[in-house]
């Protein structure tokens, strides 16, 4: 348990931008500005830009640590007057647990207008006798295609400073502001940046490269810092399923990664 | 037409040294030590003169360019290939991943002619001699003020004898004389001694350092005949390669050395070559090189041991001159290579001896390090294309134990980016006395480390590049007294405007860990990190007048200490006069870095063979001039005075090094004499 507090506490620049969901498995780990690549707990507003039904599970192994790992599950919904999408993942083991739940509405208005937000309630459990407490936390994202090859996306998660409090125990929920671009060279590249700044933290840079090597399969590099971890990841696309892995390596702490997998229908 | 522009802005001479400029800067972004690109300088200058036919030209000539990336020159040789030949130089532009950068560099060295055959014969004694180009060069220089090492005393013999004073004089003087015809035959000498060495008196008689060599090309099945001081370049550097290889510079993509087997070592560097013979035959698509070599070097022995090799080449007082050349070394070395369309594979092994026993002190961090007088290394390297990607790699062994891999791949998705991806990792018990490979630390051992760098050309007179490094240490390292971890990255745009215009922007950031010096007792280490902005612009106002502005801010800290701020101000002007055969370039800047951590490196072009990046910290200020005069087209002389001075000290330097001065006056001359 020490250890694991401690790893926690280790984590000056983790990938995700929240520690109880999994991070992005896009290059770098950037999230925020990607059309038709909507992520659990990111930009809501990406949700309008898929067109098609989706169910997704991702499992994300931190540092090759069982107590460590997160689980997550997703669907979205594409309808003409809203896309709906929902979120559940989970962190934890034995006797301490965190559940994050989350309902998404996003919509296009133009060319220069998306817009998405989220609702999730986050609840914590401490031990098996405190029982489980949990707090709304509110979500918004937006994204603007400026020229036809190039947008721009941005998230604030927990605008509102939510805490979670039970008893003497007081939880921060960070409060994370996310400023991305995603631009296509071609059809088939496209570079990726972010900006993280969580409230009272150290503003993360996140860089990352999205490449086609062939119609079924791309590549990701990337990273982000400081310190610099870089990431390393693929994507291969079997009929409706999708399945993405992601790896970075911490210089420190060691190997992280992200598996995922997409059914669209 | 902006190569047409560049192309006709400046004389050949002054173009080459321009380049050098460049290329040297590009090199030195990220380095803070003096790095020897004699070898570069010679066949920039020589092909200055004896341009490239890209019509009729190969890879091995082109690599010659080491500002040409692997991936550059497989492009353009592709090019060639597909489009038979090229009619006009503007086609360059049309080149996959070449661009108006490159390009400018590239000019000065070729042109567009007819295509023929490769002349694949040796030609007659007569021919060389006919087409050969002999070149002697004579350069000296001097500190104007007086060294505390040259202050004479009642007794100048007895403080010589106590090393209190140097045996020398302070000037500095070299000759090197060189004779290459083609690239079928090069030939030269090289005699130097350093500031403080004695030319010609009780202690030592004629040049403290002598180099000679003869290189012969296409010599029927053999490809390079080299006798005399050798350079032996192969793989990655994880075996042997004392050639300098780019590593971290703003060219990000160029960033593993050139695989340029065997080759003459025309420099006054005293340590980095190898002495004796080597043959590169030809057979088929492979090549098998061996070379043999026998040489002394100094160092500090006692008995048959000795604790560390010295390398400056420094002979200026009795106790230098008592460790010269007290250690002969032996290499012995081959290389297996296979090439066919889109793949090389390479084989590299190396025998060192030495003749007395090299036992470092005994300190936790180099208990790992190379102990005694054998050592046998290994190397499988490989490079390959797979559609856009190239992949290349080298792993290696040594006898003593220990190994070390270092694996990447480049890709180009599209024209207008290139990535780069390596990875190394280096064990600490791998120590390789000829190693020179991509690094962090000095040493290619006791590191692992992630490379990414891209370069990216968004939009029309744009470029913008940029790497991160995160490495880690497993071992202590000298100073750092525990498994410590750092990273670097850098990201600078550069932007042409115009054809008068240029300028970019470059910021870099640095974080390692370090021992806290004010702890006394235990070494505790702790972080500390450096960023550094800077802003450069040239105008050339017309072809023959060019200003150029430099700024620098910086700011180094760490856990123990506040932040402290350098910067610097540089303005530079450069004229070539229309009607004398004369061109000039001055500079003034000023600096205020009080904090060593704060210490500013900055390029400035130099008399030929010298390069110059003097390190600034303190308050003050540094100027320069640097003229060129061609007297005659076969004569050309070079003078360089520059001057260091501070506001905030009234001594430079420590012990025989010491100037009672606040300033401090270089002064560099060369003669070149070409027939």
């Amino acid at each position: 348990m020490v250890n694991i507090i401690f790893l926690f506490g280790c984590l000056s620049c983790p990938a995700q931008i929240v520690d109880f969901v999994p991070a992005s498995h896009f290059a770098g780990g950037v999230s925020v500005a990607q059309k038709g690549e909507w992520q659990h707990f990111y930009n809501p507003a990406l949700l309008a830009t898929s067109d098609r039904n989706a169910i997704s599970a991702t499992y994300e192994s931190r540092f090759a640590m069982k107590e460590l790992s997160i689980q997550a599950l997703s669907f979205s919904i594409p309808t003409s007057l809203l896309s709906v999408g929902a979120s559940v993942s989970r962190f934890g083991y034995s006797v301490y647990s965190e559940m994050f739940a989350g309902i998404s509405l996003a919509r296009t208005f133009d060319r220069y207008l998306t817009m998405g937000v989220q609702f999730n309630y986050y609840s914590a459990s401490f031990s098996s006798t405190m029982g489980r407490k949990g707090v709304v936390v509110p979500q918004v994202g937006l994204l603007s295609e400026l020229i036809p090859d190039l947008s721009v996306g941005f998230c604030v998660f927990n605008p509102t400073c939510q805490q979670l409090k039970y008893r003497d125990i007081v939880k921060d929920i960070p409060c994370v502001f996310s400023l991305g671009m995603q631009y296509l060279f071609s059809d088939g590249f496209q570079w990726l940046c972010q900006l993280d700044k969580v409230l009272y933290h150290v503003c993360v840079c996140r860089v990352g490269f999205e490449y086609r090597l062939m119609p079924a399969v791309v590549v990701r590099v990337g990273g982000y810092g400081p310190s610099f971890v870089p990431t390393l990841g693929c994507g291969v696309k079997v009929g409706g399923f999708l399945f993405d892995v992601d790896f970075e390596r911490h210089p420190v702490l060691g190997i992280t990664s992200v598996g995922a997998l997409q059914y669209h229908f | 037409m902006f190569v047409l522009s560049i192309g006709e802005a400046q004389e050949p001479q002054e173009n080459t040294a321009v380049v050098i400029s460049r290329i040297y800067e590009m090199l030195t972004a990220d380095k803070e030590s003096d790095l020897d690109l004699t070898t570069l300088e010679d066949d920039l200058n020589y092909f200055a003169q004896n341009r490239i036919n890209l019509n009729n030209t190969s890879k091995e000539v082109l690599e010659k360019l080491q500002f040409l990336s692997d991936k550059q020159i497989e492009n353009l040789l592709y090019y060639l290939y597909r489009q038979k030949r090229m009619q006009t130089i503007y086609e360059l532009q049309l080149v996959e991943g070449f661009d108006m950068f490159l390009i400018r560099n590239l000019l000065p060295f070729v042109y567009v002619g007819e295509t023929g055959t490769k002349q694949n014969e040796f030609p007659s004694v007569k021919d060389l001699l006919r087409w050969g180009k002999n070149e002697i060069s004579l350069r000296g220089s001097r500190i104007w003020e007086q060294k505390q090492g040259y202050v004479s005393t009642t007794d100048n013999v007895a403080a010589e004898a106590e090393d209190k004073r140097y045996v020398g004089d302070p000037n500095y003087l070299s000759v090197k004389y060189s004779f290459r015809s083609g690239d079928k035959i090069d030939v030269g000498l090289v005699g130097e001694k350093d500031a403080g060495e004695q030319f010609w008196g009780r202690y030592h008689k004629g040049f403290d350092f002598y180099s000679g060599y003869v290189q012969l090309n296409h010599l029927g099945r053999l490809k390079t005949l080299v006798l005399g001081n050798l350079k032996a370049n192969f793989g990655l550097g994880l075996v042997i390669h004392p050639e300098v290889s780019m590593g971290k510079s703003t060219d990000v993509m160029n960033v593993l050395p050139r695989n340029s087997g065997l080759q003459k070592s025309s420099s006054t560097d005293e340590y980095n070559f190898l002495r004796g013979i080597g043959a590169t035959v030809k057979i088929g698509k492979s090549e098998l090189s061996a070379f043999y070599s026998y040489k002394l070097f100094d160092g500090d022995s006692t008995g048959t041991a000795f604790s560390y090799i010295k390398t400056d080449g420094l002979h200026r007082t009795v106790s230098d001159l008592n460790h010269k050349d007290r250690i002969a070394t032996q290499v012995v070395g081959g290389n297996w290579s296979w090439r066919v369309t889109n793949f090389y594979l390479g084989f590299t092994v190396v025998d060192t001896r030495l003749s007395r026993t090299l036992e470092p002190e005994l300190k936790p961090y180099n208990m790992f390090f190379f102990r005694g007088n054998h050592q046998l290394a290994g190397g499988l390297n490989y490079r390959f294309r797979l559609k856009k990607f190239t992949f290349f790699g080298e792993e290696a062994i040594q006898s003593k134990g220990g190994f070390a891999v270092l694996n990447g791949f480049t890709v180009s998705p599209v024209s207008r980016v290139n990535l780069v991806a390596l990875y190394r990792y280096y064990s600490k018990r791998y120590d390789v006395l000829l190693a020179n490979a991509f690094a962090e630390g000095s040493k290619v051992n006791n590191e692992e480390g992630f490379y990414f760098g891209f370069e990216i050309y968004p939009i029309k007179h744009w470029k913008i590049v940029a790497y991160a490094d995160a490495y880690s240490f497993p071992w202590l390292r000298y100073t750092v007294s525990s498994p410590s971890v750092g990273y670097d990255a850098l990201l600078a745009a550069n932007y042409i405007p115009t054809k008068k215009v240029e300028m970019y922007w470059r910021i870099r950031y640095k974080q390692k860990e370090k021992n806290l010096t004010e702890i006394s007792i235990t070494d505790f280490t702790g972080r500390y990190d450096l960023a550094s902005l800077r802003y450069w612009v040239s105008f050339a106002a017309n072809k023959r007048f060019v200003l150029k502005s430099l700024v620098e801010v910086n700011r180094a800290s760490s856990e123990k200490e506040s932040p402290t701020w350098g910067w610097l101000f540089s303005q530079e002007v450069s004229y070539v006069f229309r009607k004398l055969p004369l061109s000039f370039n001055v500079r003034c800047e000023w600096f205020d870095a009080v904090n060593y951590d704060n210490r500013i490196y900055s390029y400035e072009r130099d008399v030929p063979y010298v390069f110059s990046v003097p390190m600034l910290y303190g308050q003050g200020g540094r100027w320069f001039g640097n003229c060129k005069w061609n007297l005659s087209k076969k004569l050309s002389v070079w003078l360089k005075v520059a001057q260091t001075f501070y506001a905030d000290r009234n001594t430079i330097g420590s012990d025989l090094e010491l100037i009672n001065s606040n300033h401090k006056t270089d002064i560099h001359t060369v003669v070149r004499f070409q027939f």
